[in-house]
Parts: C-alpha cells; sequence; structure tokens
C-alpha cells in the first residue's frame, strides 16, 4: 500500500514538474542596448511586434525582428504574445499587405541573427531563445 | 522658363535631401507576397446557361497574384499587384499600381491605381481576403462604383482618444466601365441576370451581342468620391462614404437607330464592421441616383444596395454567411451564400461556398465552387 502511495506521490510530483516545464517562458524580448525602456505588457510588445505602434515613447522609430515562421521559439512567442498561431499572424500580414497597409517585420533565421540585427538598429526589438545567451542587447521584462 | 526649371530644381533638392535624411536611419523594405486559386464550379439547373455555354461545371485556374510591395523610404511606398482572373482584359491584369507619400498619419496622398476604398468588400478582390470565394454581385457586375480607379487619393486618420479615431478619404479619377465582362471559370458570374430566363433565343441574341461589343475596348469615365469614418480600436468600423460620377449610355430606339446621352450617377452609403472574439461581420447599405439626360428615351433609376457578411472562426474552421439585395437598373436581385473557410496552414486555404439566388422569373437554381488557395 506505501509503494502505491509513493508512485502515486512521485507520479503527481512529476505532473507537477511537468507542466511548469511545458508553461515556462521560451523566450526572451530584446530591445538594442540604448533603449531605455525596463518594462512592456505583452500587449505592447504586441503591438510593436504587429507594427501597430511604430514609435517608442522617446519617438524612436520601431524596427520589429521576428523569428523564422518554422522556428519553436515563435510557436510559444506567437501563443502567448499574440495570442495567435504563426499561421494566424502570417495571415494577417497577407491581409496587411493586399490592404496596402503595412509589410511584416523581416525575418532571421536563428537567435544570432535576430541579435545582430538589434545590436544594428538603434529601434529594434526581437525575441531570443531563453536558453541563448543576450550578448550585446537588453533584455525587456514582461509585465 | 527659368521660373519653372527653378521650381524642378528646388524640388529636386528637397526630395534629395529628404531622401538623404531619411537615408541614414531608413532600410528599404521590400516585400512580395502571392497565391493562386484552383477553382471549381457547378451551377445546377440553370438550363439556358448549360444550353448555351455547353457545360455546367469546370475546373481551372481561378485566381493567381503577385503582390510586391516597395517601401524606399519611410514615406514613400509603392505597391503593386498583378492578378490573372479567367475572362479578364489585358488591362485590368494590372489591378494596382500605386505610390503612396505619409506626410503624416493625418495626411497620406497616394496616386496611380488603386482598388477603391469607399465600400469594405472591394478589398475582397484577392483571394486571401475574400472569405468565399465569387465576388459580391456588385462588384462584378459593377454597379455602384468600380472596382478600381486610377487616380489620386488623400487619406488620413487622427487618434481622438486611446480607442477611438476618425478617418478619411478623397478621391477622384478614371476608371474603366466593364459591365456584361464574364467572371468566374465557367464565366456565369458578371452575367448572372442574363441567363436567368427561360428564352434561351433571347439570351443567346444578348450573349452575341454582349461578345461581339467585348473587344477589350471599354468606356472609361472620370469619378470622385470620399469617405469619412469612425475607427473604434480594432473592433469596430462606421463609415459614411459616396461616389459621383458622369457616365454615357446608348440604346436602340429602333432596329436602325442609337441614342446616347449622358447619365448623372449619385450614390451614397453607410459601412459597418465588427470584428470581436472571431467574429466578423461587414454591413452596408448604400442608396442614389442615376438620372439621364435625355429622359424622353432612358429612364432614371432609384438605387438600392444591402450586403451582409457574417464569419465566425472557430479553430482553423470560418463557417460564413452572405446576403446581397440589390434594386435598380438590373431590377430586383438577391443571392444568399453559405460557406466554408478552411486554413490549415497559412500557405493552404480550402473554400467551398454555396449560392441562391432568389429571383421570381425562373425557377430555383443553385451555384456550388470549390476553391483551394495556395499563398506564399
Amino acid at each position: 500500500m506505501k509503494t502505491t502511495y509513493r508512485i502515486f506521490l512521485i507520479t503527481i510530483w512529476m505532473l507537477i514538474g511537468f507542466s511548469f516545464v511545458v508553461s515556462a517562458q521560451q523566450y526572451k524580448i530584446i530591445v538594442h542596448n540604448s533603449n531605455t525602456t525596463a518594462n512592456l505588457s505583452k500587449k505592447q510588445v504586441s503591438a510593436y511586434l504587429l507594427k501597430r505602434k511604430t514609435r517608442w515613447p522617446d519617438k524612436k522609430r520601431v524596427y520589429p525582428v521576428d523569428l523564422s515562421s518554422r522556428s519553436s521559439v515563435r510557436i510559444s512567442f506567437s501563443k502567448e504574445i499574440h495570442r495567435k498561431s504563426v499561421s494566424q499572424v502570417r495571415a494577417f500580414w497577407q491581409q496587411s499587405v493586399f490592404a496596402g497597409k503595412a509589410s511584416p517585420p523581416s525575418e532571421k533565421n536563428n537567435d544570432q541573427a535576430v541579435i545582430q540585427y538589434v545590436k544594428t538598429h538603434q529601434g529594434a526589438i526581437g525575441y531570443i531563445s531563453n536558453k541563448t545567451k543576450a550578448t550585446g542587447v537588453k533584455v525587456i521584462n514582461i509585465k | 522658363m527659368k521660373k519653372t526649371t527653378l521650381l524642378i530644381a528646388i524640388l529636386s533638392l528637397t526630395f534629395h535631401l529628404a531622401s538623404a535624411q531619411e537615408a541614414e536611419e531608413w532600410k528599404t523594405e521590400i516585400f512580395t507576397t502571392g497565391y493562386f486559386a484552383l477553382n471549381s464550379e457547378y451551377i445546377h439547373n440553370l438550363p439556358v446557361f448549360e444550353e448555351i455555354k455547353g457545360n455546367n461545371y469546370g475546373l481551372n485556374i481561378g485566381e493567381a497574384s503577385v503582390l510586391t510591395s516597395l517601401r524606399p523610404l519611410e514615406k514613400l511606398k509603392i505597391n503593386s499587384v498583378m492578378t490573372y482572373k479567367p475572362n479578364l482584359i489585358w488591362d485590368q491584369i494590372i489591378a494596382e499600381m500605386s505610390a503612396e507619400w505619409t506626410f503624416n498619419e493625418a495626411f497620406k496622398l497616394k496616386a496611380g491605381r488603386f482598388l477603391l476604398p469607399l465600400h469594405p468588400a472591394n478589398s475582397q478582390y484577392y483571394a486571401p481576403m475574400n472569405i468565399g470565394i465569387a465576388l459580391p454581385v456588385f462588384i462584378t457586375n459593377h454597379v455602384v462604383f468600380p472596382l478600381n480607379i486610377n487616380g489620386i487619393v488623400i487619406s488620413g486618420r487622427a487618434p481622438l482618444n486611446s480607442t477611438l479615431a476618425v478617418c478619411y478619404q478623397l478621391l477622384g479619377g478614371q476608371y474603366t466601365k466593364m459591365t456584361r465582362q464574364e467572371a468566374g471559370i465557367l464565366g456565369f458570374f458578371g452575367r448572372d441576370g442574363l441567363y436567368m430566363s427561360e428564352n434561351s433565343q433571347q439570351v443567346n441574341t444578348m450573349v452575341e451581342k454582349f461578345d461581339n461589343e467585348d473587344d477589350g475596348e471599354y468606356p472609361q469615365f472620370f469619378g470622385t468620391g470620399g469617405k469619412l469614418c469612425l475607427e473604434m480600436g480594432d473592433i469596430a468600423k462606421i463609415g459614411v462614404a459616396g461616389f459621383y460620377s458622369i457616365e454615357t449610355l446608348n440604346t436602340f430606339i429602333d432596329p436602325t437607330t442609337i441614342v446616347e446621352t449622358d447619365i448623372e450617377l449619385i450614390h451614397y452609403g453607410i459601412n459597418f464592421i465588427l470584428n470581436s472574439n472571431n467574429l466578423i461581420m461587414k454591413l452596408s447599405a448604400w442608396g442614389g441616383t442615376e438620372t439621364p439626360n435625355d429622359t424622353q428615351n432612358f429612364d432614371s433609376y432609384v438605387v438600392e444596395l444591402y450586403y451582409g457578411e457574417i464569419s465566425y472562426t472557430i479553430n482553423k474552421l470560418t463557417p460564413y454567411t452572405k446576403v446581397e439585395v440589390i434594386n435598380g437598373r438590373m431590377k430586383t436581385w438577391t443571392r444568399t451564400s453559405f460557406g466554408l473557410n478552411y486554413r490549415p496552414f497559412f500557405e493552404t486555404t480550402l473554400k467551398l461556398e454555396y449560392h441562391r439566388y432568389l429571383q421570381e422569373y425562373v425557377d430555383d437554381f443553385d451555384v456550388f465552387q470549390l476553391s483551394a488557395v495556395y499563398s506564399f
């Protein structure tokens, strides 16, 4: 009986632990080192990435950058920040382009390319894997 | 002469300086996208159409478009859309080709060819923008206003507070009147009303007449219009719009005599769009008058147009319904449509659409359409 009880407890513990692993944020938001913003809400990040907001509070132009649509980090980012699948976000951009409104941000194949882009563009905002070291750029906290 | 040279020099210098200043920060954006659609159509229980066309079903490339957007400066955007559709005249293959200069958000100037921005359904000209497959009757039959125009538009948007904003558009230009142009892979749409008759001989005569007239040379007219709208965040948008033009109309008063007149067209309407929690609703009501100079040989008409579209997205599946009512020169015209739009991936969209025309002067008939759209 004791063994069954222990197995039950271990199973519950593993399930809880696994759920934390699954729900843990897989990305971090990065901006240029000169950017004075420290915190952003998910809604604000979404607005910058979808070009609904095109200027930072200090009036600098926003340069959003996306990861490739095949990236697992982008899948997680889209789901949590835009509350949409990557396909839905791409469809949004397609509609936006055909409506003559705006074109999508440039896409980079990997985290290093995103970091490089953010380093070289003052108003840039992007996201990379949580496991990647954000060298030379500033990490923004999500409120 | 000196003044002109000086003006050109100043303008060139200003543009060059503006470009140089922009170039310090701005990185040229270029973006290309497109799609092609394989469509299938089946028309059930319309004997006259089957008799004249010899077919009531078909499978073909229904549409293909390539869009290129170039933004060499932050304030300058150049857009072009090349579109193929069956039976489209060469001139209309360039659906859009325009350059827009943004002075600020409240004042933008666009010149070239562009879709007329007065009604939300005009943007449905492109398959990814259209929840369904067929275009609204008033677009394929060129009722009330044209699909696109060659001219200029001044537009802008000014926020009133964090959620409300006003927007406006003022435009003028030349447009091509392409009534009776066949649309769809069977060539049914655009001439839908023609086939709703039981007299096949009379219809055949009209079809031959239209085909003979259809030499690709369509008349062009000048029109002007505008729109004033109120945006409530991304959730709702309401606008009032109008379009004014003078066209020419001709008719046979006897078998050998044709008379022509100018006709003044005044159309105005209200559009409403709701986009909330996966529900999208588009409603519009337009009206107007079509008054000929020669009232002896031509009739005046009062035009009414009602359009409604509701869709609701559940994951990747979007069921929708559309209804259109038109009263005017084409008599009363009512079409209801039901459909399913399934987009499992960005690249692939599958659509199924059913149309029912509710006319009194023909037996009930149905139109079924199937479309597979590949986007890139």
